[in-house]
């Protein structure tokens, strides 16, 4: 405290100096800003052309503005709303950079970190996830003179060995004390460390304010009266009214903003321009603003992509109105500021000066990530069947009595694994959750539908639900879901309205003295409002109907063809068993705004029973069937599709469509129910484990505990995605740390499989693993912090507390118990069972790939014949 | 010793037990009392054996709140004194002692009681699972145990003194609560700001406490209401005085505007202390209106300015709370303007139905901070969806049509018997019945026959439990000469004009063209009128 305090008053000490030394030698070539000259530009300048720039340069550097910011937009992460919200590499905007220099390009612009701290390196050395060996491996493999690193491992030991006896604390370590001019920063944030101002809060909290109202879905009753105009012109709007920021003190505001220029680029180069920011740190300078706001960012590039028209401009919108405030702030406070003293380089050829050398802390850092990720790939490599590739054996034999599909989720590797054990007579396969149906959903009677399907990628047709019944029934239904709906939206309203609030309290309050006591019991069947409407025994006669498909351009033929790319890209053509079940995978928690991050997030975060419902009933057709033998997939007569759903909270498996299971298989299904029972069980057991004091009824438990923060623990852990087939990976535990995708590469000659799951589920799972990463690494930029502050904001998004960035990662809870990480950050490792040459071959014909593999933000490991081969980051193999 | 006399006949048959009674009631509350002293910085398998031991004594205490509400009953209701410790037990009978110490048992502290126990072991229930792992779990357990204990010594005390030396510890012990998360800026800066709110607060309680006791030699809320029947000229202004120093000090204390500015900024905190201060600390200054109601037969001047601040309370946060974009901000913009209504109605001198409000506000809102995060589920509950026929079985529309005339008969009928006794009811009432109409306006709006029928019967619902529920607080609550202020003109016209403006906002603001006069005043709306950017200038604070 008193240190911060001394620094402060030194640094104000230094600036003053400095400003009296500069005013005494040249006065009038004062170069930073003053209320003199800023105050006669504004008279003198006209919205388009401040003085100090010609037309012609104006013109230019507008255009310069216009390319950068679409190419910053690019390179921004987006963030899906809470309603569908799934996993987003952070570091979208690096993977331009090696891995390893992209820590320090971030530093030239943020204080966030790529690396985890060395005390989270020593806890972990000390815990046994990783020794002497695999850092010196790590060193041989980083170091610039791999001779040195016999030495380097010696010291490092020692260091993570006295660190780790040490009391430490892995949060504080991070934050490393910040010097004025040592990154480009906000302005703002400047003035925060100069002066001890709190500027950047404030306008966080100030744009905020405005962008929740803005993009609000329904949460304030008063809706914002601007969201017709576009961003840029509603905040215009706005600002020129609000005087909060002017209370606050920046004077002047409102003034300042009724002089801005009309469009976001324009604005942009004004402040650019009035804030006389030197050509060469434009772009850092622009990009410490995303990185300052990466929430609301990440929002604004979402929203100006999905909406209806083609690029709504809300990206350069936003960054226009941050660099407002900033050059407000430099005004009001007459800021000095001294671009020359920012040290960053910018230039690309930065890139390779990074010192190899042992003594900096980056370095050992980077080994001991290395290291853990060696010790990891060691053993899953170590726990593969590497001889079962090539014999073709296994298929030969017996006919399985039940085959599941699985999506490639870390989390079904556990229950796979024990439908296996429980009964050797059950296949299983990994393959994406929405199974390869491109659909968007409607429920019965619903106006509005949701995608089901990976966020990249956009639905082919819509799939209504329907009531497998007498058409009045479901008519009915659907009144009934009406009334009820109407009934809760009513009481909603007389709830919140102005003046009808008060009464609502007086007759309805105490009643929720039940409420509170049913759900604190935990006495609260969770509601599930699908099902309004619905009688419960009705509730198994609705699903997904193939109703209205021909009139989308999806008749007959496509869906022979969509029902055949399934069968082919799961490696399922032949052998087929009496019972298939496509097992989607959901979550059920409560009082949870985050639940959709833990449903399946290759059915854009909703559950996956839709899709699977969908894919067993095209499958059962028979028309569809005689069609698919035509082409060389004969399905038996008596194998029956099944749809199925495993509930990753409580680990229970759920079959739908029961009534159309014919007579002679519901032995089968019997067997199989009885399977997934114990195989649920034994799931929940092992699971418990990575609670503590948590038994497998506990987790049941969590699901509908509405005071849980840690309903299940989602994809934590995950490491590695394995392409293979099962027969390999079957005889090891994975933890629930693998994302197993199927695939026999010798029937895929043309390598369209292959080349379908390197571009898809391999960059999601990439995605996921990289956002448990970065959260993980540095909760403070990265996660969205704990889970107790939440407050929805706008039904769309979370802000913490009272308001301020969005917060867009994991929150705190969902990788770390309170007393350790429960996710061991590692870069994910890709195992892929093909020849080394169609591996090389995919890669090449995809930039993204070149680029991740090249840049080292993923390992790949290919298995040929049996032998192990790294790819190295010039993209060559090497033995293992 | 007069207010003791009143009520001889209660005490000769029970006077023995009743020294106990005090003292066994409250053990468990002194018991999270004590929890406070065990040292924060306890080990891992320690501090989780307090966390256990606070949420048993949660459930004790709950479980004797609930003995206490049937004895207090059974015993047929009234007000009993009860003393907190047996006098005997001391050695000395001092007069000071008897009274300002004494506690109060009547209809208020048997609601209260309860309600402050049923709030605190939900919210330790829910505590338990929200904050595991949190590296303060402990301390936060600890400072949640002593709120709750001061809440509840604060309901049963029988004197102003102990009332402000209670309400004082309340807010020392959130102060800490508030801070739960000291590394966040925001939560540092509201929590100093209610710090300094508060304490202005108790000053002019404290002021108030000086007057009495130098003036009556007391502040037994009992013995001076009885005292304030007959007093003469001097003494009536020193008490005019102390009302309005006690009325100040409840309006700075309960968040009202423009002293409102903390609350909304306290979302820094984790939700279940959002949900303990919004349910069971904030609106400790309606209970001591409601305690020395009484006080205001004399003079009810300061009751006028309560009822205008309530009123501007009200409005202010209505209006605030509708522009709102986060859930928690809404909740806490609806706070205050609940909290500001049911000050008018302690103005209006209904302090039935503002101990009413209150109860079942405290109840209101915990469940919603502590749900907050579900959101999302709320808005699928009411997604509306199409159909394309109006299908409906005319008997049962018919069914819940008569249902709900009955209802709404009998309800009537229980309204008509409040109001018939008390001139306040009519302005309170025609709030009711307004919101009720917009009620069946927007059913009717949907032309859906059955969720019209349904809202019928919602409406004959909502009646009866509001009637009901009124009727029984306005029975446990009379006692002897409380409940006889009325409101004065001026409060009511307040009150009118207040809702009416209220009204026609609605109206104006639910019209889909926007002026740009409005859109003006959203955009200050938007912004809480900038009351909180305001009192961050004037404190400078960072």
């Amino acid at each position: 405290m008193a240190k911060n305090f001394s620094k402060s008053i030194a640094h104000r000490l230094a600036l003053i100096l400095r400003l009296l030394i500069k005013n005494q030698i040249q006065p009038n070539t004062f170069t930073t800003m003053s209320i003199a000259t800023s105050n006669s530009t504004q008279q003198v300048s006209h919205r388009n052309s401040p003085s100090v720039k010609s037309f012609k340069e104006w013109e230019a550097s507008i255009s310069w503005v216009e390319t950068t910011v679409s190419e910053l937009q690019q390179t921004t992460s987006p963030v899906w709303p809470l309603s569908d919200y799934v996993a987003v590499h952070p570091y979208l905007g690096w993977l331009d950079y090696k891995f390893e220099n992209a820590h320090a390009e971030l530093q030239k612009v943020s204080d966030c970190q790529l690396l985890p701290a060395i005390e989270v390196f020593a806890d972990q050395f000390a815990g046994g996830y990783f020794g002497r060996q695999h850092v010196l491996e790590a060193a041989e493999e980083i170091l610039e003179f791999p001779a040195k690193a016999p030495e380097f491992t010696h010291r490092l030991v020692s260091d993570l060995l006295a660190k780790a006896e040490q009391p430490h604390d892995v949060k504080a370590s991070l934050d490393a004390d910040d010097e004025p001019y040592n990154r480009l920063k906000p302005m703002a944030e400047l003035s925060d460390l100069l002066l001890g101002t709190s500027w950047s809060e404030n306008i966080h909290h100030e744009v905020g304010r405005f962008c929740a109202s803005y993009y609000d879905e329904g949460q304030a009753n008063w809706g914002n009266p601007f969201k017709g105009e576009d961003l840029y012109e509603a905040w215009k709007l706005q600002a020129s009214v609000s005087r909060n920021i002017e209370v606050l003190g920046l004077t002047g505001f409102r003034k300042l903003v009724s002089k801005l220029p009309e469009n976001p680029a324009a604005a942009i180069v004004y402040c650019l321009s009035e804030l006389e920011v030197p050509e060469r740190l434009w772009k850092g300078y622009l990009l410490s603003h995303l990185l300052a706001l990466p929430g609301w960012f990440a929002w604004a590039r979402y929203k100006s992509e999905t909406s209806q028209e083609e690029n709504t401009g809300d990206f350069a919108a936003l960054l226009a109105i941050c660099l407002v405030y900033d050059f407000a702030v430099v005004q009001a406070l007459h800021l000095p500021i001294d671009w020359n003293a920012f040290k960053v380089q910018l230039d690309e050829a930065a890139e390779n000066q990074q010192i190899k050398d042992a003594s900096n802390e980056l370095v050992q850092r980077s080994v001991c990530l290395r290291a853990g990720e060696l010790a990891f790939a060691e053993r899953v490599l170590n726990g593969l069947d590497l001889s079962a590739v090539d014999s073709n054996k296994t298929q030969q034999d017996a006919r399985k009595s039940a085959q599941l599909v699985f999506c490639i989720d870390v989390r079904s590797e556990r229950i796979r694994r024990h439908f296996e054990a429980v009964n050797g007579t059950v296949e299983t396969f990994g393959f994406a959750g929405f199974f390869g149906v491109p659909m968007a959903f409607r429920g019965l009677g619903e106006e509005s539908c949701s995608s089901r399907l990976p966020v990249l990628l956009n639905p082919k047709f819509q799939v209504q639900e329907g009531f497998h019944g007498e058409c009045s029934t479901a008519e009915q239904i659907r009144v009934a879901k009406r009334a009820v709906r109407w009934s809760r939206k009513l009481l909603k309203q007389f709830q919140s309205a102005a003046f009808s609030c008060f009464s609502y309290v007086e007759s309805l309050g105490l009643l929720y003295a039940w409420n509170l006591t049913k759900k604190t019991v935990r006495f609260a069947p969770s509601e599930s409002y699908e099902f309004d409407g619905l009688r419960s025994d009705q509730r198994s006669s609705i699903g997904p109907t193939l109703e209205g498909l021909n009139e989308q351009g999806i008749g007959h033929e496509q869906q022979v063809q969509m029902a055949e790319s399934i069968l082919k890209n799961l490696g399922l053509t032949s052998n087929f068993a009496r019972l298939i079940v496509f097992c989607g995978h959901t979550s059920k928690t409560t009082n949870n705004p985050l639940a959709a991050s833990l449903d399946c997030g290759a059915c854009g975060g909703h559950g996956g029973e839709s899709n699977a419902r969908f894919a067993a009933m095209l499958l059962n057709q028979p028309g569809i069937r005689s069609d698919l033998s035509k082409r060389g997939i004969v399905i038996p007569e008596d194998t029956h599709f099944l749809a199925g759903v495993h509930n990753t909270t409580t680990d229970s498996v759920d079959f739908f469509d029961l009534q159309f299971v014919p007579e002679s298989h519901v032995l089968d299904l019997r067997s199989l129910q009885e399977t997934a029972k114990e195989a649920g069980e034994r799931t929940r057991c092992e699971r418990s484990k990575t609670f503590e004091n948590t038994s497998s009824s506990g987790l049941v438990a969590r699901s509908v505990d509405w005071s849980e923060v840690r309903p299940e623990w989602g994809l934590a852990g995950n490491a590695a995605f394995i392409v293979a087939p099962r027969q390999m990976t079957q005889n090891a535990n994975f933890d629930g740390r693998t994302f197993l995708h199927s695939y026999d590469h010798t029937k895929d000659a043309d390598l369209s499989v292959l080349e379908l799951i390197m571009t898809a589920p391999m960059v999601v799972a990439h995605w996921i693993n990289m956002q448990y990463f970065a959260s993980s690494v540095d909760p403070k930029h990265f996660s969205s912090g704990s889970k107790t502050i939440h407050n929805v904001a706008g039904q769309f998004g979370i802000v913490a507390g009272n308001g301020g960035d969005l917060q867009i990662g994991l929150p705190n809870e969902s990788f770390h118990n309170g007393n350790r990480l429960q996710h061991q950050p590692l870069r994910l490792m890709a195992v892929i069972a093909a020849p080394r040459q169609a591996i090389s071959q995919v890669i090449s014909k995809h930039y993204l790939l070149q680029q991740i593999f090249e840049h080292e933000w993923m390992h790949l490991v290919a298995i040929e014949d049996g032998v192990q081969f790294k790819l190295t980051d010039d993209l060559e193999w090497v033995k293992a | 010793m007069r207010a003791f006399l009143v009520f001889e006949p209660h005490l000769s048959a029970v006077s023995d037990m009743q020294n106990w009674l005090g003292l066994i009631v409250l053990l468990p509350t002194l018991g999270l009392l004590a929890s406070g002293l065990v040292p924060s910085e306890a080990g891992v398998r320690r501090g989780q054996g307090i966390v256990r031991w606070i949420q048993f004594l949660t459930v004790v205490q709950m479980t004797f709140a609930f003995a206490v509400a049937t004895g207090w009953l059974m015993v047929g209701g009234g007000q009993q004194p009860v003393s907190l410790f047996p006098a005997n037990l001391l050695g000395t009978t001092s007069q000071w002692f008897d009274k300002e110490l004494s506690l109060l048992l009547n209809g208020g502290t048997v609601m209260m009681f309860g309600l402050i126990s049923f709030i605190g072991w939900v919210i330790c229930q829910y505590s338990t699972r929200y904050l595991d792992g949190d590296a303060n779990q402990v301390r936060f357990f600890k400072h949640l145990a002593v709120t709750l204990a001061c809440v509840s010594l604060l309901v049963w005390s029988g004197s102003l003194f102990a009332f402000m030396v209670a309400w004082f510890a309340v807010s020392l012990n959130m102060h800490p609560l508030l801070l739960h998360f000291e590394d966040r800026r925001g939560a540092r800066r509201a929590a100093w700001l209610k710090f300094a709110i508060s304490r202005a607060g108790e000053l002019l309680l404290l002021s108030a406490v000086l007057l009495l006791q130098s003036y009556f030699g007391t502040t037994n809320f009992a013995t001076i209401g009885d005292l304030a029947a007959s007093m003469n000229g001097g003494e009536r202004t020193i008490l005019s005085i102390a009302c309005w120093l006690v009325v100040s000090a409840v309006v700075l204390k309960t968040a009202q505007f423009p002293f409102h500015a903390w609350l909304p900024q306290t979302l820094e905190t984790p939700t279940p202390v959002s949900a303990l201060m919004h349910a069971g600390v904030v609106n400790a200054g309606g209970f001591l209106m409601i305690r020395v109601g009484q006080w205001y037969v004399l003079d009810s001047s300061s009751l006028v300015f309560l009822t205008a601040v309530g009123v501007v309370t009200a409005i202010y946060g209505a209006i605030v709370m509708t522009t709102q974009p986060t859930v928690k901000q809404q909740l806490a913009y609806s706070t205050i303007a609940q909290m500001g209504f049911m000050l008018l109605q302690c103005g209006l001198g209904a302090f039935s139905a503002a101990m009413l409000h209150l109860v079942a506000h405290s109840l209101y809102k915990a469940h919603a901070f502590l749900s907050s995060g579900d959101v999302l589920q709320d808005r699928l509950a009411t997604q509306l969806t199409n159909a394309d026929s109006q299908a409906t079985n005319p008997f049962a529309i018919a069914l819940q049509t008569v249902t709900s005339l009955v209802l709404l008969v009998t309800s009537g009928a229980v309204l008509f018997l409040v109001a018939s006794t008390k001139a306040a009811a009519a302005p309170l009432f025609i709030i009711w019945g307004a919101a009720i109409c917009y009620y069946l306006i927007i059913a009717l709006k949907t032309r859906f026959l059955r969720t019209i029928a349904r809202s019928l019967l919602m409406v004959g619902f909502l009646a009866n439990v509001y009637a009901i529920s009124l009727y029984a607080t306005q029975k446990m609550l009379s006692v002897g000469g409380q409940n006889v202020v009325g409101p004065s003109t001026l409060s009511l016209a307040f009150v009118i004009v207040g809702f009416g403006v209220l009204i026609l906002w609605h109206i104006v603001t639910t019209r889909s063209q926007a002026s740009p006069w409005l859109r003006r005043v959203y955009i200050h709306a938007l912004n809480g009128f900038y009351i909180e950017a305001g009192w961050r200038r004037i404190l400078a604070s960072r």
